[in-house]
C-alpha cells in the first residue's frame, strides 16, 4: 500500500529526481547513428573497416554497388545505404597527400608515393590491402604468412591487430601468429 | 525505504522490455503465419523440403556452405572467416525476432544462393525445418 501523507510523497518524488539525474549524469554520449550503423551493418562479415583507409571516390563505388560487393550481395535498404555512405565520405582518408612537390626530391617524391591510398593512375581502388600505403606497411611481411590458418587473407586485420576492431593498428599490439 | 523497490521497479521492466517490443519485433510464429498469408498455399510448410532448400547448390554456394549441416552449430563465413552465430531457434533464441534483419538476410543470401529472391513458402519451408532442430 503506497503511503499517502504529503512528506512521504515529497520523498518519493525526491528519490525519483535523483534516480533521473543519476542515470542522465553517466550516460555515454552516442556515436553519431550512421558511424553505429556502419559498424553493426559493415561489419557483420568482416572487420568495419576504418573509412580513414580508402579514399572518397572509393567509398562511393563501393556503396554504389553493394548488391555485388567482391561477389557477395551485401545490399541495404536506401535509407542505409545512404547515410552509411554520406558518412563514409565524410570520413574518408585523403586519396593523395598535400605536399610542396615542386620542392620534393625524387627519392622524396618516391617515398610519398608508397604512402598514398589512391595509385598514381587507374580506377579507384577497392581494396584496402591495395592501397600503396597497406603494401609500404606491410612490405616486411611474406606470402607465406598471409596463407597461414589463422590469418587467410591481407583483409583479415584481427588476426594481427589485437586493436583492429577499434580502429588502432599500433605498432606495439601486433602479434604475427605462427600458425 | 519500503516504497522504493514499487517507485523503481516499473522503469526497470519498461526498459528492459523496450528492445523486445520495438516496431520490427516478430516470433518464429508471426513469420511463418505472415508467410502463410502471403504463399496463399493449401499445403502446410514442410521441414523436409526446407532442408532440400537448405543444402541446394546453383552455383557455388548452398546456405549449409556458411551456415554448416548442423545450423544448431555456429558456422563461418566462407570468404572472410567471420564466425557466425547458430542459425536454428533452439541454439540461439535471437534468431528470427527482428522483421528488418530476416528479411535483409533472405534477400542477400537467397539471391546469392539461388540466383533469385526466395517467395514465401520457401521462407516458410526454410523456418520450419530450422524450427524441427531441437
Amino acid at each position: 500500500m503506497i503511503d499517502p501523507r504529503p512528506q512521504s510523497v515529497r520523498r518519493r518524488a525526491t528519490l525519483a529526481a535523483s534516480a533521473v539525474l543519476l542515470v542522465a549524469a553517466f550516460e555515454v554520449p552516442a556515436a553519431p547513428p550512421a558511424a553505429e550503423a556502419y559498424q553493426s551493418e559493415c561489419g557483420e562479415c568482416h572487420l568495419a573497416y576504418p573509412p580513414r583507409l580508402l579514399p572518397r571516390a572509393s567509398w562511393q563505388t563501393l556503396m554504389s554497388g553493394l548488391d555485388s560487393h567482391f561477389g557477395v550481395d551485401a545490399s541495404l535498404d536506401a535509407d542505409a545505404t545512404r547515410a552509411i555512405s554520406a558518412w563514409l565520405e565524410q570520413s574518408a582518408g585523403a586519396a593523395r597527400r598535400d605536399r610542396h612537390e615542386e620542392h620534393e626530391g625524387r627519392e622524396e617524391r618516391r617515398e610519398r608515393a608508397t604512402r598514398e591510398l589512391q595509385p598514381a593512375t587507374g580506377r579507384p581502388v577497392l581494396r584496402i590491402t591495395e592501397t600503396p600505403w597497406f603494401r609500404h606497411e606491410h612490405d616486411e611481411v611474406s606470402a607465406a604468412t598471409w596463407k597461414l590458418a589463422s590469418i587467410g587473407s591481407p583483409s583479415n586485420c584481427g588476426a594481427c591487430h589485437s586493436d583492429a576492431a577499434r580502429g588502432r593498428f599500433d605498432e606495439d599490439a601486433i602479434r604475427i601468429p605462427k600458425k | 525505504m519500503r516504497s522504493l523497490p514499487k517507485l523503481i521497479a516499473p522503469f526497470l521492466l519498461a526498459a528492459a522490455t523496450a528492445g523486445a517490443h520495438g516496431a520490427d519485433a516478430v516470433t518464429p510464429a508471426s513469420l511463418l503465419g505472415q508467410w502463410r498469408t502471403e504463399a496463399a498455399a493449401r499445403e502446410p510448410f514442410s521441414a523436409a523440403r526446407g532442408h532440400q532448400l537448405f543444402e541446394r547448390r546453383v552455383t557455388d554456394w548452398s546456405c549449409s556452405s556458411c551456415h554448416t549441416a548442423d545450423p544448431r552449430q555456429p558456422g563461418k563465413h566462407t570468404v572472410t572467416g567471420k564466425a557466425i552465430r547458430p542459425l536454428a531457434p533452439s541454439a540461439n533464441p535471437q534468431r528470427f525476432s527482428d522483421r528488418a534483419k530476416v528479411e535483409k538476410w533472405f534477400r542477400r543470401n537467397c539471391r546469392d544462393v539461388l540466383q533469385r529472391e526466395c517467395t514465401p513458402a520457401e521462407k516458410g519451408d526454410l523456418l520450419t525445418y530450422l524450427l524441427s532442430l531441437k
